[in-house]
């Protein structure tokens, strides 16, 4: 009996084409998302916007809160939130998504959105230095709100845009300050 | 037989009904204790807000503790920055007085995050004071609640909301 015909070769020979092809796959993957990463702060995570419950069984959309800088859209990793809409489905937790840090430079002026019809009453801006301190912290009043680092590092902005006492979104965004 | 079933439910009924009146009348601890993620308790430092020779402790609110042995105390998550209860006892203070903040620790926090909100709830400022600056002015008038957070590290910290009445 030849070799290629015995069943046992035909199995392995199957077993080693499978995983052959997994290992392919697999380091494909991993190269586009190398790739990739390097602009990931400008792409939102998989699910996006966060979809929270409401408390009554449904599931619906986060408000969005954005940084731009030149045109170009940075997303944050979305935190507590309480959330109603006019038909009286509330919703309120706290959900913790991933963000990329991305890059500004220091004394460059950026602004806050959001993606509601109407304007939020109030901002609050903390910002938190690299052991997770706040340093900074700021509440504009109504439409977007604009901000600046004036210091170099690490950098982590809580941004909490407030519609009413029971209405509002936190994000966190993660800064690298250049010089 | 009838009898000592009564008897017994009328005892089990006395304990439970003392029990719960004793319950009722066990004032709150204080300084306010959180459990210390091993089956213990540790207490929670106070923080406390001083104008007109007047001082009132606060409502405790979010709070995140760790131990010596780097284990995270606790934290009330909810609400995140709002008091719930709205605290009982209001400290009156005059607009652009400086209400002073203090702690029971044996070192100062590194900052101080102040929020104050009006009676809508909405946040109207946030400020972060460095350590040292145990002053707060209130600059708008009328009553108002304020959310003051004490950062020993970011690990450290504990708030607590107060009410206030501004007055001019």
């Amino acid at each position: 009996m030849k070799l290629e015909t015995h069943p046992s070769f035909k199995w392995f020979r199957r077993v080693y084409i499978a995983i052959t092809l997994i290992v392919v796959a697999s380091v494909s993957a991993c190269g586009v998302a190398r790739v990739t990463s390097h602009v990931t702060s400008a792409i939102p995570p998989t699910t996006w916007p966060p979809q929270v419950s409401n408390g009554q069984g449904k599931i619906i959309p986060l408000p969005l809160i954005q940084i731009e800088v030149n045109g170009v859209v940075h997303y944050g990793r979305p935190g507590e939130y309480s959330w109603s809409n006019s038909v009286g489905d509330k919703g309120g937790g706290a959900i913790y998504g991933s963000s990329t840090a991305f890059v500004l430079q220091k004394d460059q002026i950026f602004k806050i959105t959001h993606n509601q019809q109407t304007d939020p009453i109030s901002w609050i801006i903390v910002e938190f230095d690299d052991q997770g301190i706040p340093v900074t912290a700021i509440s504009p009043q109504s439409g977007n709100a604009f901000y600046t680092f004036v210091t170099a590092g690490n950098r982590i902005l809580k941004i909490t845009a407030q519609w009413a006492r029971d209405k509002y979104v936190t994000y966190h965004f993660s800064v690298q300050v250049m010089p | 037989m009838k009898n000592a079933k009564f008897i017994l439910l009328a005892v089990l009924f006395f304990f439970v009904v003392s029990g719960c009146g004793v319950i009722q009348n066990t004032p709150t601890p204080w300084p306010p204790q959180v459990p210390d993620g091993q089956g213990g308790i540790i207490s929670l430092p106070v923080i406390q807000l001083a104008a007109n020779n007047i001082v009132v402790t606060g409502t405790k609110g979010k709070f995140l503790l760790t131990t010596a042995n780097s284990l995270v105390g606790g934290a009330s998550e909810w609400p995140p920055f709002y008091p719930e209860p709205v605290p009982a006892k209001s400290l009156d203070v005059r607009i652009r007085q400086g209400a002073m903040i203090s702690h029971d620790q044996p070192t100062d926090p590194v900052v101080w995050l102040v929020t104050e909100y009006n009676l809508q709830g909405v946040v109207t400022t946030a400020m972060v004071l460095p350590r040292g600056q145990n002053a707060y002015n209130f600059l708008i008038e009328g009553e108002r609640f304020i959310g003051i957070r004490a950062y020993w590290t970011r690990d450290q910290y504990v708030t607590y909301f107060f009410s206030v009445k501004v007055k001019p």
